[in-house]
């Protein structure tokens, strides 16, 4: 795994962005308060500038950003990486 | 219940943030900014925050976010205003801004239009001075985010009528928000003490007593504060909390609300907070 991997990169991010150092990669980040109402604008922000894709109305499913896992696959599919 | 037409001038985080609310409560809004990369920029953020909003709430919206974003139009037309019932006014934070927007409004907006002042701190009454019409002036303190903030500060000046105070609580009921009226006075009752208290602390930061995640986790974990200060601050904006205590400063000609160096060096080299992907703590 290097810098440039996906999932490095949202671990980094929510990790540095939320003072949270020690993420697990299934740790459901809404579920434990980690994302409030506020930051989840951020990470929206964050999702698409920095993998360049535009979150769809069909993508505003809860399950594709609950996690790491879930935002990295998630940015996989719509990549086309997965 | 027939929903009346409400413009919104400036497209700033605060103003995309009312525009944004007014839409997903069914208005159709006019944002008028004279900038077009800040309306560009509003446009952007509006979308985010929508399906950001509809993320956190776990739920599909009843209207979905592209429909939301479509009621608001964009211009840097102020004649666009000429059949408003409402305008909300939220420019910078700076009299000499503000100033020119009211005379503007005074001329494109119909007598009756009731003129609703989006300060932070500059009192009500010496804005509509500058129309007029001053009995159609009031303030309204929104608080940000707009839409998830539920409670607004109300400020009548000393020359706004009854009818204007009925009219802006009708719509503040329409949009759902809770109504606290205080009397006109530098800064209200919410950034007379806040801005003290956030100056304060960056004082604390400044002078190496705490870090600023100890300072704001004794707000957090002592008192029960969802924030602390630098938080609060960070979310304000740190341009905002200058101008803001610079506003307090001049008008109660009082140097206790003398903005400290660390705050107007950050804001300086453009750290302003998480509009800016930096202030007292890092959001990017």
């Amino acid at each position: 795994m290097n810098a440039v991997d996906p999932k490095s990169q949202i671990r980094d991010y929510l990790e540095r962005v939320t003072r949270h150092p020690d993420l697990r990669d299934d740790q459901n980040i809404f579920d434990d308060g980690i994302v409030n109402s506020i930051f989840a604008v951020e990470l929206v922000v964050f999702i698409e500038d920095r993998f360049n894709i535009t979150i769809e109305n069909d993508d505003l499913d809860f399950a594709n950003f609950a996690s790491i896992d879930a935002i990295a696959a998630f940015v996989a599919r719509k990549t086309g990486a997965a | 219940m027939t929903k009346p037409t409400v413009g919104v001038v400036g497209a700033g985080v605060i103003g995309a943030g009312v525009a944004q609310d007014l839409a997903q409560r069914g208005f159709r809004p006019i944002l008028v900014d004279v900038s077009e990369a800040a309306l560009d920029a509003a446009r952007e953020r509006i979308r985010t925050s929508v399906s950001a909003a509809c993320l956190f709430a776990r739920s599909k919206p009843a209207d979905p976010p592209d429909e939301i974003f479509a009621r608001v139009s964009a211009t840097t037309r102020y004649d666009a205003l000429s059949g408003v019932d409402f305008v909300i006014e939220n420019a910078t934070e700076d009299v000499e801004i503000k100033r020119p927007i009211y005379e503007m409004l005074d001329a494109v907006c119909p007598k009756d239009c009731v003129l609703i002042a989006n300060t932070s701190c500059i009192p009500i009454t010496r804005l509509a001075s500058f129309t007029k019409w001053p009995a159609r002036v009031i303030g309204i303190h929104f608080m940000n985010p707009v839409p998830m903030m539920h409670t607004v500060e109300m400020v009548p000046g000393v020359e706004t009528s009854g009818r204007t105070i009925d009219k802006a609580k009708g719509l503040m009921e329409q949009l759902g928000k809770t109504c606290i009226v205080v009397k006109d006075s530098p800064g209200f009752v919410s950034n007379r003490i806040l801005m003290l208290a956030i100056n304060e602390a960056v004082r604390v930061l400044e002078e190496g007593v705490a870090d600023a995640e100890s300072v704001d986790g004794i707000f957090k974990s002592c008192f029960g504060h969802p924030m602390g200060p630098l938080e609060t601050a960070d979310l304000i904006g740190l341009d905002t909390v200058l101008l803001s205590l610079e506003v307090l400063r001049d008008s109660f000609d009082d140097a206790k609300y003398q903005p400290c160096r660390l705050l107007k060096e950050m804001v300086a080299e453009g750290r302003l907070g998480r509009k800016s992907g930096a202030g007292f703590h890092p959001y990017s």
